[in-house]
């Protein structure tokens, strides 16, 4: 009896202290953490959410993601150095430990996780009105397509680099769903992006304040458009964004990469990363967008050796008219007659700049190509792309060739990130074989996928051995 | 050091004089090791008896005559000597280990056991076996003496911790080191509370003083760890204090003094070397004219008229250390008590370190009844390491890279800029390249100082029901507190100004405090049933909780002093808490066979708040037997083997040391995100399965005994499957997460051990011993589920993890030959081609992380009262990654070089190790500057001359005042047989986490080589 009474009492003390679950129970301790289970209640939740799907995409496309094909191609020189990663994006040499450029890429697919979040759990949150849901998702569609395209475009071929695309493209995420994806081919990605933004056009609202608005979708899909050769699309697209009134010509060149800190927009802007600088008594918030182009290209300082700048090249296509503005805004010359002469950038010589991801000169650029490519309405494009001329005090041309078409975009948007599409278009058209002497086409040509991408088993890699 | 030449006029003092007393018998016992033997049972046939008290000594009145005297100690045979008393006779007696070595009290789990009923695998070692060798931390001292228990020293760099792996490793990303439990005390044992600051991990076991230690026994396989359950599939090493035990109050003083230099210094070039290696790759690339030094800091010939500087000089030193331990102890009636103090002062060969520990410690048991027993133990250390920089960065590892030959410490002449403004004056710190290239600028413009404050403390109630129940409670805290400060003087960062342009200092302040408390109570049935069978069950709960909070304090100020002095932080502190728990209730059986048959049965069940709701408890059940195969009426017949046992185990064990709330998601919110609006975003992904990781292991052992236990030991082999890997992976980028931890994947450890102890040559004046052990381990990894090698980040690693491989293979491309027509180095593709470029994608797992075995030598001759002994270690098998040598050896940079590269291509026609030199990796068909191949992976075989050990013991008639004196002089590290180019085949480099602690035991980057010492030492017993 006295060993059974000890038994119970040795029971007792076991079961006393390990039924307790409580004392199990420990979360970090952070005021600002939530967890993830009472995260996303509201449809307030949710806008908040949505804020942080465009501040992790404005980080990167705020100038980061731009000038990986800018050094790519040929407007920018030679970055001197071995080790720099520009240095190895210049030779076409990248490779998968180039960590670097494994933060652009995941912040693209932070910031489509993010949206997918959104699109899997707006429609059931407290508060949800039809209007909210139609407006976050269509938002949420927008960004979601414009991280995949601006991924695809630099870590897979171009479309059209297969006749059927069957080419492989990136991991599409399409869902929250954390399962490891494979690279999906480009012809899957582009649809998938044409349906996003399709969708996002359709719901989007008219007036968005600094977030996307239904003219935003439009002119994303112009480009995308373009990209894909369906150079009808892309002009029926930009035509409406040009013909709904909203938007004109900033005459002011220098304005498109400026602090707008107190002032309006320019009138060009379709869709732009937004810079904020308030400092009050009470707050203070200080928000730069553009880091990425100014903290690479400023020049306005006479002692700063910014880490990219002019090639020779693009100086001399930009300053072949002497009156042409582009050439004398945008650039000046250091060490000029000597050895060590070099040609720096001064787009983006300003704080605080805010980024037009889209705006209207592109979409005239976009419209004279497909016009001419089509070879209709001609005269239209002739007349948008002597207001470009005009406004860089250039004469008008009398007619329109690609050529003409791709120099003036060449010289509108050098180093915003389009120089190295612009080939590989023309690349898949037959009209150019070379990009600074070496296949269009060749393995360097893409960025390797950072080694954290293929932490999945079975995920292909690109081609390495650069471009020789 | 004045302490010390005092203390040894002492010494000398007596060896002078002579003993007087004593009447009729008497002497001293000893035990093998000519270690004084208390309460050892003397009996005089027709005569009377007595017992030798705390100092081994006891004397007997007897009448003149012949007497039959046996001396009889539990485990030891019994010695019968005839002896003749004629006025006054001293005896000394030497004991042997009996065959009943197996009646040794070994500690387990929650209790104790005869060494003879264990059905499980134990090591136990001994406090001599703990302090023969002059180790600041009780951990390496264990090298060597148990069999599959590996234990890599740490660098040179004192306080530095050892790498302790019981029977391989079974982890990639949770923690691999063994649970350490002091007094039945689970205690907190994580290098990495510091991070890896200064490159150096902080020791947490540096704070317990090696001459506390009573023993420390060592679970191996899952029949003695399961009843640690989730804790104990990494072995378990449990440490047991002193407490007293001699009738009277015994005092004991040890002291210990000696100097250390560094095992190897590397062999960097001096200025003339690197200046022609230097123009060799500018011209080989190329160029032309002078050539154009790294960083353009001087020029060519600045470079040439300079005298050089030999920076690894400039940061060592003979390192010397001292240390002092005193005790007294006493057992009594009511219980007994065991009071420490000790101080030891460890200053390294690197110039600036040193670790200094001051400690304290007291055990007291009262029987408060005859069924109450309360026992306290408690114990107070300060550590105080002074730091500098090592390895990455800074110090010797600067003075091994970017510290060039060519630059000064100092500047000879003042220091113009072009404009003509004086920038330094002669007698300034040369710090053109800033601190890191000179070594002794970082040095003396930085005041680091880590202090580590620890104690631990626990109460013991036990309660003896009736003969067969009692009852114990237990509960303890242990607590760390620990600062690290650091004071960069003015000027130390440059970046750091004032409005008007001065230096500014910083003051740096990071801390950590460690709260672990735990309580646990069992209650233990011990029956007899009849005369055959025996009953011995235990049941019973822990509960422990942990916390961590750490702040973090900086000042930017010309009075950089302000932190340390006035205590007020201008930076409000960071503070960061993490918590956890674990609950868990567990029970034993033990049952046996009139002592020849065995079986145990236990079961623990654990919950841990590190898991997922999902599964937060975990079973872990173990089973074994064990046939004391000599105690069957059959061997009666066989000669020669006194004693066989044969054990068998399985169960399953668990690990769950990873950090807390990785199973929680979470969303952070923030203010002033895009457009000033307030966001949120998720920042960790739940993982609500996240679960233990398991070990299920096999285990059959054979103990043995032969010729009166003049050969015995233990051969054993088990397996080790371990599944549900944690393992922190790295997330696919598309998922839009970094990383997260995961159950992924299996592994096996399979494995021998043998161990033998000889005892070659006994007789009453000279005994040689001699101990060996050896051990093989295999591990393979079977799966890692969905992810890729590249999915488990290591920190600084260069290894990965490869299915079909084992833990931690090295990943490398392939180096062939160097071209002897253009010197190109030559590598071979994945598909064994011969290419000029180097490709990741011809990486291939290559190299042993872990030796094919391990083991060590112990001889040990007793001459009288003379002691000599030592102790090779050796490692056989097993690859070094010499790391740094891809930077000291490869491409031309601004790293100094090895003299090894004098061997490179130079003209055609030439056979060399090492390529043409050249400062463009593009020469070596690369596409970055440090490329790793296996050129840089090496035979890491090695047999250490660890610890040379000669004692003198005086002999007690000789003695006046003390009871006992031995002195000692001892060698470490004295003997380095290995075929590595490297500085020291023994490695444990600083590691950023545990998957890197895993994974790469085998890499050394500017690693600090260990230290070799010379000690002379004294141990007084009074």
């Amino acid at each position: 009896m006295k060993q059974l009474a000890a038994f119970l009492a040795a029971a007792a003390i076991v079961v006393g202290t390990t039924s307790c679950e409580r004392i199990l129970d420990f979360q970090a301790n952070s005021d600002s953490q939530i967890p993830a289970d009472s995260a996303i209640l509201t449809i307030e939740d949710a806008e908040q959410l949505l804020v942080s799907v465009y501040d992790v995409a404005a980080n990167a496309f705020g100038g980061r993601y731009q000038n990986i094909p800018e050094v790519m191609a040929d407007n920018i020189a030679d970055p001197l150095g071995l080790n720099g990663e520009y240095a190895q994006i210049y030779r076409w040499t990248s490779s998968f430990f180039n960590g670097s450029f494994g933060g652009e890429y995941r912040d693209a697919y932070i910031a489509i996780y993010r949206a997918n979040t959104l699109l899997e759990e707006v429609a059931d949150l407290e508060g949800a009105t039809p209007a909210a849901i139609d407006r976050i998702s269509a938002e949420a569609k927008f960004i979601r397509a414009l991280s995949h395209y601006h991924v695809v475009r630099i870590w897979a071929m171009p479309y059209g680099y297969t006749t059927d695309n069957s080419h492989l493209g990136i991991p599409l995420k399409l869902s929250a769903d954390q399962t490891p994806q494979m690279r999906a081919t480009v012809a899957e990605v582009y649809a998938a992006i044409e349906s996003d933004l399709l969708d996002a056009e359709a719901a989007l609202p008219v007036d968005n304040g600094i977030f996307a608005d239904q003219m935003a979708a439009k002119a994303l899909l112009a480009h995308v458009y373009l990209e894909m050769g369906d150079f009808a699309a892309a002009k029926a697209k930009a035509s409406e964004v040009i013909n709904s009134g909203s938007y004109s010509l900033e005459q002011d060149l220098t304005a498109r990469f400026n602090d707008h800190l107190n002032a309006d927009l320019p009138e060009e802007f379709i869709f732009t990363l937004v810079s904020t600088n308030e400092v009050s008594a009470t707050d203070t918030l200080v928000d730069e967008r553009g880091t990425g182009f100014v903290g690479n290209y400023r020049s306005d300082d006479p002692n700063a050796n910014p880490a990219l700048k002019a090639s020779a090249d693009l100086y001399v296509a930009a300053t072949a008219d002497t009156n042409d503005l582009r050439g004398h805004q945008w650039y000046a010359t250091r060490n000029a007659g000597t050895p060590d002469e070099l040609y720096v950038i001064s787009k983006f010589d300003a704080s605080f700049i805010d980024v037009p991801l889209l705006h209207l000169t592109q979409m005239y650029l976009i419209y004279a190509e497909c016009a001419v490519r089509l070879g209709e309405d001609q005269a239209t494009a002739l007349g948008y792309i002597n207001a470009l001329r005009q406004r860089a005090n250039v004469s008008d041309l009398t007619a329109l060739t690609i050529a003409d078409v791709m120099n003036e975009r060449r010289l509108e948007l050098a180093c915003e990130g389009d120089r190295l599409f612009q080939l590989k278009r023309q690349g898949v058209l037959g009209e150019i074989q070379k990009i600074r002497g070496v296949d269009w086409d060749c393995p360097g040509m893409v960025l390797q996928f950072p080694n954290f991408e293929g932490t999945a088993q079975g995920f292909i890699y690109n081609e390495e051995g650069g471009c020789e | 050091m004045k302490i010390n030449a005092r203390l040894f006029a002492f010494v000398l003092a007596l060896f002078g004089s002579t003993y007087l007393g004593a009447q009729n018998l008497s002497g001293v016992v000893v035990d093998e090791y000519n270690e004084p033997l208390p309460s050892v049972a003397i009996t005089v046939e027709n005569g009377g008896a007595t017992m030798t008290d705390y100092s081994g000594q006891y004397q007997l009145t007897l009448n003149k005559g012949t007497y039959k005297v046996s001396f009889a100690f539990i485990g030891y045979e019994t010695q019968t000597r005839s002896i003749t008393v004629d006025g006054k006779k001293v005896v000394n007696v030497v004991m042997k280990p009996s065959k009943t070595q197996l009646d040794e009290v070994v500690v387990v789990g929650y209790g104790v056991s005869r060494k003879r009923d264990l059905t499980g695998s134990v090591v136990s070692l001994k406090t001599k076996e703990l302090t023969d060798i002059p180790t600041p931390s009780f951990e390496n001292a264990i090298q060597g003496k148990a069999a599959g228990v590996q234990v890599i020293t740490g660098s040179g760099i004192a306080g530095s911790g050892s790498m302790v792996r019981i029977r391989g490793v079974a982890s990639i990303s949770a923690g691999g080191d063994p649970l350490y439990v002091v007094d039945g005390i689970p205690i907190t044992q994580d290098y990495f509370l510091n991070g890896n600051r200064g490159g150096f991990n902080t020791n947490p076991l540096a704070t317990i003083n090696p001459n506390d230690i009573e023993s420390v026994d060592i679970l191996k396989d899952a029949a003695a760890t399961g009843i640690y359950g989730s804790r104990g599939s990494n072995g378990v090493v449990l440490i047991t204090t002193k407490r007293g035990k001699s009738k009277k109050l015994a005092y004991n003083f040890s002291s210990r003094v000696g100097f250390s230099n560094p095992t190897a210094l590397p062999n960097m070039m001096n200025k003339d070397q690197y200046l022609q290696m230097y123009e060799e790759a500018w011209v080989n690339d190329g160029n032309v004219g002078v050539p154009e030094l790294p960083g353009n800091r001087m020029s060519w010939a600045e470079a040439q008229a300079f005298e050089g500087t030999d920076w690894v000089q400039q940061t060592i030193q003979q390192g010397i250390k001292h240390g002092y331990d005193f005790s007294a102890s006493r057992g009594f009636k009511g219980g007994n008590f065991y009071a420490g103090l000790s101080y030891n002062d460890n200053n390294s060969y690197l110039v600036g370190n040193s670790y200094e520990r001051l400690s304290g410690r007291f055990n007291v048991d009262f029987n408060i009844t005859d069924k109450f027993k309360l026992g306290v133990s408690t114990s107070l250390s300060r550590g105080i390491n002074n730091r500098i920089d090592a390895a990455w960065s800074g110090g010797f590892g600067e003075a091994m890279s970017r510290a060039l030959p060519i630059y000064p410490v100092r500047y000879a002449e003042d220091e113009y800029d072009d404009d003509g403004n004086l920038v330094a004056q002669a007698g300034d710190y040369w710090l053109k390249g800033g601190i890191g290239l000179n070594p002794v600028a970082q040095r003396e413009m930085k005041d680091w100082t880590a202090i580590e404050d620890r104690t631990i403390n626990n109460i013991t109630l036990d309660y003896k029901l009736s003969d067969a129940w009692t009852f114990r409670g237990q509960g303890a805290v242990d607590y760390m507190n620990f600062q690290d400060h650091i004071w960069e003087k003015p000027g130390y960062d440059p970046t750091y100004k004032d409005a008007e342009g001065n230096f500014l200092g910083r003051a740096n302040m990071y801390t950590y405090d460690v709260w672990n408390t735990s309580g646990n109570a069992t209650a233990n049935y011990i029956k007899d049933l009849g005369e055959n069978h025996h009953i011995n069950w235990l049941i019973g709960s822990e509960y422990q909780y942990n916390r961590v909070k750490r702040w973090d304090a900086f000042y930017d100020s010309e009075a950089v002093g302000q932190i340390r002095e006035t205590g007020q932080y201008v930076n409000d502190p960071l503070s960061y808490i993490e918590e956890y728990a674990f609950a868990s209730a567990f029970t034993r059986l033990n049952y046996n066979y009139k002592g020849k048959y065995y079986a145990e049965a236990l079961i623990r069940r654990d919950g841990s708040s590190k898991f997922g709701p999902n599964n937060k408890y975990g079973n872990f059940p173990a089973a074994s037997v064990g046939w004391v195969i000599s105690d069957e009426d059959f061997m009666g017949a066989v000669p020669n083997i006194n004693f066989l046992k044969l054990k068998a185990s399985v169960g399953k064990n668990g690990n769950s040391a990873i950090p807390s709330y990785q199973w929680f998601g979470y969303y952070n919110v923030a203010n002033n995100g895009y457009g000033g609006q307030t966001y949120r975003y998720p920042v960790i992904r739940e993982n609500a399965n996240l679960r233990w990781e398991t070990s299920t292991t096999y285990d059959v052992g054979l103990e043995y005994g032969f010729f009166g236990d003049r050969i015995s030991g233990e051969l054993a082999w088990y397996r080790k499957q371990t599944n549900d890997m944690l393992l922190n992976v790295t997330l696919q980028g598309s998922t839009g997460f970094g990383s997260w931890w995961d159950n992924v994947g299996s592994v096996y450890n399979t494995g021998i051990e043998f161990a033998i102890k000889s005892r070659n040559v006994v007789t009453d004046n000279f005994t040689w011993t001699t101990d060996f052990n050896i051990a093989r381990n295999t591990n393979q990894i079977t799966s890692i589920g969905d992810y890729s090698p590249d999915a488990v980040s290591g920190g600084t690693n260069d290894t990965r993890v490869v299915v079909g491989m084992p833990i931690g293979t090295n990943y490398l491309v392939k180096f062939s030959h160097v071209d002897p027509q253009n010197g190109r180095p030559v590598y071979l593709t994945k598909d064994g081609e011969e290419t000029y470029t180097w490709d990741l994608q011809d990486r291939v797992a290559l190299g042993n992380v872990m030796p094919d075995a391990i083991g060590g030598l112990t001889n040990t001759f007793n001459y009288k009262n003379f002691e000599f002994s030592f102790l090779w270690v050796f490692t056989i098998g097993g690859d070094i990654y010499d790391s740094s040598s891809k930077r000291q050896m490869g491409v031309v940079t601004d790293w100094n070089m090895r003299t090894d590269l004098f061997d490179r291509w130079q003209q055609p026609g030439d056979v060399a190790t090492y390529p043409v030199l050249s400062r463009d990796y593009r020469t070596y068909g690369a596409n970055t500057e440090w490329i790793n191949t296996d050129l840089w992976l090496h035979d890491g075989s090695y047999a250490r001359l660890r610890n040379v050990k000669f004692s003198y013991r005086v002999p007690s008639e000789k003695l006046k005042h003390v009871k006992g004196l031995t002195v000692n002089v001892t060698g470490t590290n004295l003997l380095t047989l290995t075929n590595f180019i490297g500085l020291d085949p023994e490695i444990a480099r600083d590691f950023e986490n545990a998957t890197d602690r895993n994974m790469s035991p085998n890499i050394t980057y500017l690693t600090p080589p260990q230290e070799r010492t010379y000690n002379i030492g004294v141990n007084i017993n009074f």
